[in-house]
């Protein structure tokens, strides 16, 4: 079990190695060609800098790469509950989605009532007066005393 | 003498201390929440004042400001999002030991080093205004941009235990900051198109999403069951006990003025490079940094606070602000037709008073406020995970949103949540990519400036670093570099062999 | 307890916002019935943005509402532009800058100019001056020219960016062949920052964002580019006694300094505006600042809308094709219908 989750954790270093090296030469080729586009001197051009950043990751990704699988098991911790985190993202994603066609109010109570019952508090009571106590305290508090203007 | 008495005709007016109060109250309330930042209750606060007598406008905002910037340590400590970019290095060790049911000794450190060090400020301020500003003078663009590299490299180091990638989260921190439309030539770079990255990543979308939402994710994916702290330590702490850490705590505050003193740094900066500093300093923390070392919350709290005091150094002397709200404050003067500038200080001697004053007494609230709120308020740490989470995302949602009313921040605000758990996976720290998005235009553009003025010299790399502060800053990057890299660390434990 | 003190911040949060009673709760019926913003898109403390402040607290006199003033600097003042444009053209988003709109076009920095929107009030003109450092080896104008002529390209000069006003004054020395290295800062007291910090040998400020350095004497005040040496220090000389033939350029107002909103905001707003605008210049306290800054008093120069859009139909034909003549703009003023005047 061990064994096997340090190689796929030397596997996963490999791909961001990968990953990183791409960025750091894509951001290079980037700003070399948008440089010469711009038709501006080096000192004054806005691709100096990520020049520079790109430069600066090329030999991180390198390092990287390079010590792929040998580094220690890394303290990230093994229980890893693919389902749960997946739903609350997604669901949160839908929730920000219809946000602006249901209005705050309505969205959110909706979204913390869900949340709740997903994440197993069955006290219905409880939830209910929380999502809708919660939803307009931040909707008087931000949409009326702070002018925030909410959907 | 006259200073003195100056200020003490201000603690004995009713009403002046009566409004710090209340810009107190409302600084706790605005610091803790991720997403409502100090700068938007200035901003609002002057709208509020702007037919207000100068000093009690004045009074109001120094509540807000000095109890707004330590209130960042306790969202920071209990749920592990820091309220404000400079409260993330109390995360470091805040959370940690709130994990383990302490969060009630956490907290009651933060507020004791959050109150000397906020001190410390404004005593700087008041005696050393003159010579600090001119030191802030002598700094370069050179010097501005590496003391930032400084300060990223330092985080890189400090937050996780691979260095390389703690680098690869400041550089690609760095490419987040250039996206939008660049400060000299005015061109918009890596903005693929969209045109709601125009205006560039704002920091409060990327951090609420790196701290907050990411967080939130994180313990949904380990367990919703376990976290739950299993009993709060209410030990009485001794006095002494609290106090053993003063005479470090005002060498942490002095970093913080001088890096609070330079515009554009700020509180993130001088919280790493004070938490860099204990590293290096005390031998024996109580537990091992990142652990639960009430040192560090120490070294992080008493250096970002001093820096409101240091902040406000150039914004009254040079007329250039140190941060936000400084910016902010800046306008209340002008608002009521004060020139802060050289001749501020002497010229306006009662104004000068009143933000001493305002310091002093708003540091006072600080103290007799956090020691109220921190038994009652650390309770929150024992709210289940499943009630406390939802509330959590909703509040980083509004967050988000709230800084410039716009729903493209929200999903940036998703974006870094999802990819601060992905990096939070594979131990990347999220703490360099946040540092990196605050610092990362002021030193795109003093790099430029740094080369320009040194491309008309003929010794090009003489000018370029020459300097002495520069030299001395560069020989630190140079040295973090190295200390930190394994090819060296193999190659002396080879030669050693 | 807890809910004790949450309770008394939303009693203390309540009370203060009916104190400032910033109601947007009202129904719209006349503008303003909300705060403004006023965007000044140069950093905080430059000439432009401790007018705009100025202006703003005579305004809010007027409308009756705050104005809150946020610096949004970069880019020779085209992004705070853009955030103009950008916002709802309802008349609460107010630009306060300089003349940078003039030159963005030929200087391939933004699409936008004057005409992208509608002057409420071209207000004062603050006069350039030439200073250097205390310490500087410099002791006169003629100190200065004589050291950039020997030197030519070598001599540091800082300034707010491409097109801007310090741009225009290098240009205007270059015509009579002064080569200077010119290094961008955000804002006009970033430039002065940078002459004190020694980082550059001079830079040309506007008067009113020098004078508490003057009055300390950290800066030495070395020259005045305009026809008229000042009132407040009447042995400084002007840019055209030590080179003689710059006079010609002098004449233009260098940074008039304007009051826009974005072209679609409705007439009756833009009426009530300029109303206000009027009403706020006549202020003794803003009467006392322009003396006091040596300002040039342009709006009693372009009165009405007709005059704003030719005044600044002229400016920009001016420092456009100077502009252009010099090889620094990007692009032909004439790609943009800029006709070509005389200069």
């Amino acid at each position: 079990m061990e064994e096997t989750q340090q190689s796929r954790s030397g596997a996963y270093s490999r791909i961001e190695g990968f990953i990183f090296l791409l960025v750091s030469l894509c951001a290079i080729v980037y700003s070399l060609v948008e440089h010469q586009r711009a038709k501006v001197v080096w000192q004054q051009s806005p691709y100096l800098f990520p020049l520079l950043v790109a430069v600066f990751l090329l030999p991180l990704s390198l390092s990287l790469l390079r010590s792929a699988g040998k580094e220690n098991k890394d303290g990230a911790p093994l229980l890893f509950l693919v389902r749960d985190t997946v739903v609350v993202a997604l669901g949160t994603v839908v929730y920000v989605i219809v946000m602006p066609h249901l209005t705050f109010l309505v969205s959110t109570v909706l979204f913390l009532f869900a949340l709740f019952f997903y994440l197993g508090e069955r006290r219905y009571l409880l939830i209910s007066l929380l999502s809708v106590g919660f939803t307009s305290l931040m909707y008087l508090l931000f949409g009326k005393l702070l002018h925030v203007m909410l959907p | 003498m006259d200073m003195f008495l100056g200020i003490f005709s201000y603690a004995i007016n009713m009403q002046f201390v009566l409004l710090v109060l209340s810009g107190s109250l409302a600084g706790l309330f605005v610091g803790s929440i991720p997403g409502l930042s100090v700068s938007m209750a200035t901003a609002l606060l002057v709208s509020i004042t702007y037919s207000w007598q100068t000093t009690n406008a004045i009074a109001t905002i120094m509540g807000v400001y000095v109890v707004g910037v330590f209130s960042g340590a306790l969202s920071a400590i209990l749920i592990n999002i820091p309220g404000a970019p400079s409260s993330v290095v109390t995360t470091l060790d805040g959370f940690p030991l709130a994990e383990k049911g302490e969060a009630y000794k956490a907290l009651i450190y933060a507020v004791l080093y959050s109150f000397i060090g906020t001190l410390f400020g404004f005593l700087a301020l008041a005696v050393l205004a003159k010579p600090i500003s001119s030191v802030a003078l002598k700094f370069t663009p050179m010097d501005y941009f590496l003391l930032a590299t400084f300060g990223l490299t330092t985080v890189g180091s400090l937050t996780t235990k691979h260095f390389a990638k703690g680098l690869i989260s400041a550089c690609l921190g760095l490419f987040f900051s250039m996206v939008g439309i660049d400060s000299v030539m005015g061109t918009a770079r890596l903005t693929f198109g969209i045109e709601n990255l125009q205006a560039g990543i704002n920091i409060v979308p990327a951090l609420v999403g790196l701290f907050g939402f990411s967080e939130v994710l994180m313990v949904i994916s380990t367990s919703l069951e376990g976290g739950n702290v299993p009993s709060l330590s209410h030990k009485k702490l001794k006095t002494r006990e609290l106090l053993r850490h003063t005479p470090i705590s005002l060498w942490y505050a002095t970093i913080g003025v001088v890096i609070g003193a330079l515009p554009g740094a700020g509180g993130p900066v001088a919280a790493f490079l004070a938490y860099s500093q204990a590293k290096k300093l005390v031998k024996n923390p109580s537990v091992p940094f990142g652990e639960g070392a009430i040192e560090g919350i120490v070294a992080s709290e008493s250096a970002n606070n001093a820096c409101i005091g240091g902040a406000m150094i150039p914004m009254l002397t040079l007329a250039i602000p140190g941060d936000a709200v400084t910016a902010i404050i800046l306008s209340v003067f002008y608002v009521h037709g004060l020139r802060p500038g050289p001749m501020f200080i002497k010229t306006s001697a009662p104004m000068f008073h009143a933000i001493l004053a305002g310091g002093f007494i708003g540091s006072i609230f600080l103290l007799v406020l956090g020691l109220l709120v921190a038994p009652r308020i650390s309770k929150i740490i024992t709210v289940p995970k499943r009630i406390l989470l939802p509330l959590v995302i909703v509040l980083c949602i509004i967050g988000s949103f709230a800084t410039n009313n716009r729903m493209f921040d929200v999903y940036l605000m998703l974006f870094f949540g999802v990819l601060g758990f992905f990096m939070r996976r594979r131990s990347y720290s999220v703490a360099p990519m946040t540092l990196a998005i605050v610092l990362g235009g002021m030193m795109d553009s003093n790099f430029r400036r740094a080369i320009s003025l040194a491309s008309s010299e003929d010794a090009f790399l003489v000018a370029l670093l020459g300097r002495p502060i520069t030299l001395v800053l560069l020989s630190l990057v140079i040295l973090t570099l190295l200390s930190n890299s394994r090819a060296l660390k193999r190659f002396i434990r080879k030669r050693r062999m | 307890m807890k809910h004790k003190l949450l309770v008394l911040f939303l009693l203390l949060l309540s009370i203060s916002m009916l104190w400032g009673a910033g109601n947007s709760e009202s129904v719209d019926a006349s503008y303003p019935t909300k705060p403004i913003t006023m965007i000044v898109p140069y950093g905080a403390g430059g000439t432009t943005d401790i007018s705009g402040r100025q202006l703003a607290v005579q305004l809010e006199k007027h409308l009756g509402k705050s104005i809150t003033v946020i610096n949004q600097g970069g880019a020779s003042g085209s992004i705070g532009a853009r955030t103009v444009l950008d916002a709802k053209s309802d008349g609460y988003t107010v630009l306060f800058t300089a003349e940078s709109l003039g030159t963005q076009r030929v200087m391939g920095l933004s699409e936008m100019s004057y005409d992208d929107f509608t002057p409420i009030m071209v207000a004062v003109n603050d006069p350039k001056v030439i200073v250097v450092g205390k310490d500087s080896a410099y002791e006169t104008l003629q100190d200065l020219v004589d050291d950039i002529k020997n030197r030519p390209g070598k001599v540091k000069m800082s300034y707010t960016g491409p097109g801007g006003s310090g741009h225009v004054q290098a240009m205007i020395y270059g015509k009579f062949g002064m080569e200077m290295a010119l290094t961008a800062y955000p804002g006009g007291a970033d430039c002065i920052l940078a002459v004190l910090g020694d980082q550059v040998d001079f830079t040309n400020s506007n008067y009113s964002t020098v004078t508490g350095y003057l009055e300390s004497g950290d800066l030495k005040l070395l020259g005045i580019s305009a026809l008229d040496r000042l009132e407040a220090h009447p042995d400084v000389p002007t840019l055209g006694e030590i080179l003689p033939g710059s006079e010609r350029y002098l004449s233009n107002p260098f940074t008039p300094l304007s009051l826009l909103v974005d072209k679609d905001v409705p007439p009756e707003v833009v009426t009530i505006l300029r109303d206000a605008a009027k009403k706020a210049v006549q202020e003794p306290a803003w009467k006392e600042f322009v003396v006091k800054n040596s300002l040039d008093k342009l709006y009693e120069k372009y009165p009405d809308e007709s005059s704003m859009r030719k005044f600044y139909k002229d400016w920009e034909s001016l420092v456009s094709w100077m502009l252009y003549d010099s090889g620094v703009a990007k692009f032909s003023p004439a790609k943009f219908g800029i006709e070509k005047s005389q200069y």
